[in-house]
């Protein structure tokens, strides 16, 4: 017969808090009994956590109002309330009660970069040298970039010579309703595919959409502003599937729609309805098999290692994040394992396109009405991949100085693994910053972001908020989709596309601007 | 590690499809806790004003998700969950618009003025006891709130806040350290 197990400080108090609840087993009773004996430090805590709870359970009740059964049944008959987090309602809910009134919506572009020719603007100057080349650039030439006033070119409706938009959603008439959404192939206007809603497609708005890298499948997120929530299709642009991997409430960290290099597999995460649980889901392109991967309602899907590695992460107190083999295929629903072992404090790793570096975000989460947020901030960090195997110790936060504890934040890698963006940061504590972008180069200093990394003040229109940034391999260019807030829910919302040229020192940015006659809405992508 | 299915394997019965009326459901629910989600909601936020709001809202997405309610014994989890989700968007939609480099609102400085909760409540509860609840993290206050106010297990808050049992006792244990601290600053334990 075994005696008590000694006991931490630590853990006895845990024990002494499980046991003002009557959540002690009986080992644990006797374990924490045998450590109080002993020690007045936490006979001291024990005896204050009992004063606390009795003064807890002491609080009396107040009367609900009077009034709160009238406003609730207002509210049911009124539609008082849609049920999208704060963190979305800036930009496409507006946006989409605004739609009403559209007649022709380009919802959608894919621009690839031929060449590695920077485009730059006839107007504006030739780039320094150390900014057409940062790899080059290691040695801190770069200057904080004063006040510069970005050199914006006039509303246009063509693209400069050295774009191309490959695609587009044509979405006419009122597409709240759901309307029509055609893929137009740009360079020779014919349509690639028509979504016929409610035969394709539910109806609802288009906000987001991601070609697989082999080009023939594209998955698409239309937002259903009405109930709401998000529905993800995978469209196949050679025949005519158009497979739905399911529905999901709106999720700051569910927004990812990840197709595996090779393009056999897309993955995103769907948080289910009223329960919040968020799982990820998986498309096998090759065996039309759409396959819930998780079960454990905390579960995100993060970036893919290589055609067949997937990481996924463990949303909580105390995050995690696990390698995962689909070289047998997404397998049975929820059946999906790993013996690979856990890496701790690692939330959503965003690994390069080389596999070499890795973005992720570490802290405590918290589960809010949707998903799971970081309720007290969490902190991006950057590091070696190796991070992820245990072998390095070097990691460190992304922003050298982080304006306040960060709740949200999205992240786009170049692909040359150099650049990355950094855009749309929201902060517990105060307002986000919808305006800032940052571009950063792991080549240029220690490769973290400083303020010397966000785009200029006036590259981003005032009242726009970015929603999707997408860098170019060269490092120096970005496709920006902004939005405007709409005035009133009768006007017709406007969203435009900007093609940043990324100056440094005393230069300011180059910014052609696409619109803004039409809706943009991302995203773009340099090929 | 393998991971598990788990809502595929829970049974969900519908109040909606046993036939009682989804009126009268309701009407249950709301008589039942309209006055324990608003005092949940008030100890939250610390304002009745606020509170009503999260109340109202908190039953208005419960009329619409009756049809997803597993069974009366899961009713009490339930409509809390849907209060503990609408509470934190409400306070993280309020800190969203706090302007940046305000100090005073630091979230390691707690705020010493007397809430409104504690005007209005003044007399009925001690307003120190609400303003050492005002100064912990939202989530540390809420599963102290569900464990000391409420009277839930650890399996119970689990299910409110979406939680593991082993998380909730961890989380419940800072929970109480802080407690213990805003206590303290009050004069009120030992």
């Amino acid at each position: 017969m075994t005696g008590p197990r000694r006991l931490t400080h630590a853990l006895a108090e845990e024990l002494v808090s499980a046991s003002l609840t009557g959540d002690l087993s009986g080992s644990e009773a006797a374990d924490l009994a045998a450590h109080l004996a002993g020690c007045e430090r936490c006979t001291a805590t024990a005896a204050a956590w009992a004063d606390s709870r009795r003064l807890l359970s002491g609080i009396r009740h107040v009367p609900a109002p009077r009034d709160l059964g009238a406003r609730v049944r207002t509210g049911i008959e009124g539609g008082r309330i849609v049920d999208t987090p704060w963190y979305r309602r800036p930009i496409f809910a507006v946006a989409s009660v605004g739609a009403l009134a559209a007649a022709a919506l380009v919802l959608a572009v894919i621009v690839s970069l031929p060449n590695a020719t920077p485009p730059v603007a006839s107007t504006s100057p030739q780039p320094s040298g150390s900014a057409a080349a940062p790899s080059a650039t290691a040695t801190g030439e770069a200057t904080p970039t004063a006040e510069p006033s970005a050199t914006v070119q006039p509303p246009s409706a063509t693209l400069p010579p050295d774009y191309r938009i490959e695609y587009a959603f044509d979405v006419p008439g009122d597409i709240t309703q759901g309307s029509t959404v055609t893929l137009i192939d740009q360079a020779t206007g014919d349509m690639v595919r028509t979504l016929v809603p409610g035969q394709d497609i539910d109806g609802g708005q288009p906000i987001q959409a991601a070609l697989s890298p082999d080009g023939t499948w594209l998955a698409l997120r239309v937002l259903q502003d009405a109930v709401p929530r998000e529905v993800v299709y995978a469209v196949d642009l050679d025949g005519d599937a158009v497979i739905e991997l399911g529905a999901s409430m709106l999720d700051t960290f569910a927004e990812r729609l990840l197709w595996s290099p090779d393009g056999r597999f897309l993955v995103t995460t769907l948080v289910a309805e009223g329960s919040g649980d968020a799982n990820v889901t998986g498309f096998d392109t090759q065996s039309g098999e759409v396959v819930r991967l998780t079960g454990t309602g905390n579960a995100y899907a993060a970036s893919w290692e290589s055609d067949t590695i997937l990481w996924m992460s463990l949303a909580g107190p105390e995050p995690a994040s696990y390698r995962f083999d689909l070289s047998g295929g997404l397998g049975n629903e929820g059946e999906l394992g790993t013996s690979a072992p856990p890496v701790p404090d690692v939330f959503l790793p965003t690994l390069s396109p080389n596999g070499e570096s890795v973005i992720f975000w570490r802290g405590p989460m918290a589960q809010s009405g949707a998903g799971w947020t970081f309720a007290n901030g969490g902190v991006l960090n950057l590091a070696s991949s190796a991070y992820l195997d245990g072998e390095t110790p070097d990691v460190a936060p992304l922003f050298v100085e982080a304006p306040g504890p960060i709740a949200v934040a999205r992240v786009a890698w170049a692909a040359d693994s150099d650049a990355y963006a950094v855009w749309g940061l929201g902060y517990v504590e105060s307002e986000g910053d919808a305006r800032s972008v940052y571009l950063g180069h792991l080549s240029l200093e220690d490769g973290r972001i400083s303020q010397r990394q966000r785009l200029d003040e006036n590259d981003v229109p005032d009242g726009a908020t970015v929603i999707d940034v997408a860098p170019a391999p060269d490092g120096r260019h970005l496709a920006l989709t902004v939005v405007y807030p709409i005035p009133g829910d009768l006007a017709q919302p406007v969203a435009e596309l900007l093609l940043v040229t990324r100056n440094f020192g005393d230069e300011a940015d180059v910014v052609q601007r696409l619109g803004p006659t039409e809706i943009w809405v991302g995203p773009g992508i340099y090929e | 590690m393998a991971w598990t299915p788990r809502l595929a394997e829970t049974p969900r019965v519908s109040v909606h499809e046993t036939g009682v009326d989804r009126e009268a459901a309701f009407a249950s629910l709301f008589e039942e806790y309209a006055t324990p989600i608003y005092n949940y909601a008030l100890r939250m936020v610390g304002d009745p004003d606020r509170a009503a709001d999260i109340a109202q809202d908190t039953f208005i997405k419960a009329y619409r998700k009756l049809d997803q309610l597993t069974d009366d014994a899961a009713a009490r989890s339930w409509i809390y969950r849907i209060a503990t989700n609408t509470a934190i968007d409400d306070m993280r939609r309020r800190k969203f618009t706090v302007p940046m480099g305000d100090e005073s609102r630091h979230h390691d400085r707690p705020d010493l003025r007397p809430g409104p909760e504690a005007q209005v409540l003044g007399g009925v509860v001690d307003e120190r006891i609400q303003r050492a609840l005002l100064r912990l993290r939202p989530n540390h206050r809420q599963c102290l709130l569900l464990s000391d106010v409420e009277d839930m297990s650890a399996l119970q808050i689990g299910e409110v806040m979406g939680m593991s049992y082993g998380a909730v006792r961890t989380l419940l244990c800072r929970a109480r350290a802080e407690m213990r601290d805003a206590l303290l600053a009050e004069g009120m334990t030992r």
